[in-house]
């Protein structure tokens, strides 16, 4: 259900930091690994998926009531990747070195889990505004969590940073391969949940079971 | 029973909306894109083989979008491969007066950022360099084998064509 006593500001800034959907809900792992090498292609593709999500969030708030729900992941699916290939057409023409740096991951936005999430948990219960103020926090989230992945691997791995050769840099070629990916992203991760305080579930006794809120034999849940 | 009905309905309206809103897009952008390519297509052939006079050739040949000479009667083969996307890779393959392949670049490469950066470097594509006639065993790189594969099979099909089509490709206006 749509909560409107939440301020519009917070629907925006959720997703920077509390909320962020890479560093904090682990989605669109795909993409943050992929093509986090180098900070340029980490900014354009945050950008390109900003972009379809405000545009699906808006599309899909505004056809909300009008979509039945037996074919709801269709035309939801058919709306995202409507938007992909508008940014591929405008990227190939105005930007293709952006276009050749971003490869096979640019029309892989379609089926990224950030798109599509959103879609189903927040635009399709929510007012256009709402919906598309969450398409740029959430984009803006994305995008920064990339840039910083990007950033750490390119100046650590190649001791660059937008292409620009820093002076003096010692660079870890692992941080540019898949493992350096990996490693850099654990840190970030653990970085954020100790700014944000967030701490593991404990997933001992009846506290960890997903069914323990209805349970009437659950202790302490 | 109206709900069976309306449901087809509406998804038929959303794809055909977004078909029309991309066909407007693509008629927008269809002179930029291809102004783009070819302007990378003039960049590639430059930074590769040097400035000189490029004239494409009448010769069409299967597999080959076009066919390039230059002024010192090199043959560059514009071929379009594919590596992990299929059709994905677009080619230029040199060859020179002498039989021999004197260049082989990337134009543009639709595989992962690390493929297309692995396959680009000049230590696996020089090994193309100077071969006369198509071989089957290549060194190719692990964690893009495919994107490898794809570049081979393009420096073979131009050491094909140009085998078998020597003359007319040397004395074609």
């Amino acid at each position: 259900m749509p909560n409107k006593s939440v301020p519009l500001y917070k629907e925006l800034t959720k997703g920077i930091l509390k909320e962020n959907p890479t560093l904090v809900g682990l989605l669109g792992m795909c993409p943050t690994l992929a093509v986090t090498q180098e900070a340029s292609n980490a900014l354009g593709m945050g950008l390109a998926t900003t972009f379809v999500l405000i545009g699906s969030n808006i599309v899909i708030s505004a056809l909300r009531n009008v979509i039945p729900k037996s074919v709801k992941l269709p035309a939801y699916i058919v709306i995202i990747a409507g938007f992909v290939t508008l940014i591929e057409f405008l990227l190939h023409g105005f930007l293709p070195d952006l276009y050749s740096a971003l490869g096979t991951f640019l029309s892989l936005i379609t089926v990224n889990c950030i798109i599509l999430g959103r879609a189903e948990m927040f635009a399709c219960k929510n007012g256009i505004v709402r919906s598309a103020l969450d398409g740029v926090g959430m984009g803006l989230g994305f995008t920064l969590a990339l840039l910083l992945v990007g950033s750490v691997r390119e100046i650590l791995g190649a001791g660059t940073w937008f292409g620009i050769q820093l002076n003096g840099s010692y660079s870890l070629s692992i941080l540019t391969m898949a493992p350096g990916g990996f490693l850099i992203l654990g840190c970030i991760i653990a970085l954020v949940n100790r700014i944000t305080k967030r701490e593991g579930k404990d997933l001992n006794g009846c506290a960890g079971c997903p069914a323990a809120k209805s349970c009437p034999n659950a202790k302490g849940a | 029973m109206r709900e069976a009905i309306k449901a087809p309905i509406v998804l038929t309206v959303i794809c055909a909306s977004v078909c029309a809103l991309l066909a407007f897009a693509n008629d927008l952008t269809d002179e930029k894109i291809d102004a783009a390519a070819q302007q990378q297509l003039q960049d590639t052939l430059s930074s590769t083989f040097g400035e000189a006079e490029y004239t494409t050739l009448s010769q069409s040949f299967d597999g080959i979008n076009q066919v390039i000479r230059d002024t010192e009667n090199r043959v560059i083969f514009d071929i379009t491969s594919s590596g992990y996307t299929k059709d994905g890779q677009h080619l230029l393959i040199g060859i020179g007066a002498d039989g021999a392949v004197c260049g082989v670049t990337v134009v543009s490469i639709s595989d992962s950022p690390s493929q297309a950066k692995a396959v680009q470097a000049d230590t696996f594509l020089s090994q193309f360099i100077g071969l006369t006639e198509p071989t089957p065993t290549y060194d190719a790189i692990a964690g893009a084998t495919k994107s490898s594969d794809g570049i081979h099979a393009a420096v073979q099909l131009a050491l094909e064509t140009y085998t078998a089509n020597k003359e007319a490709l040397q004395n074609a206006q």
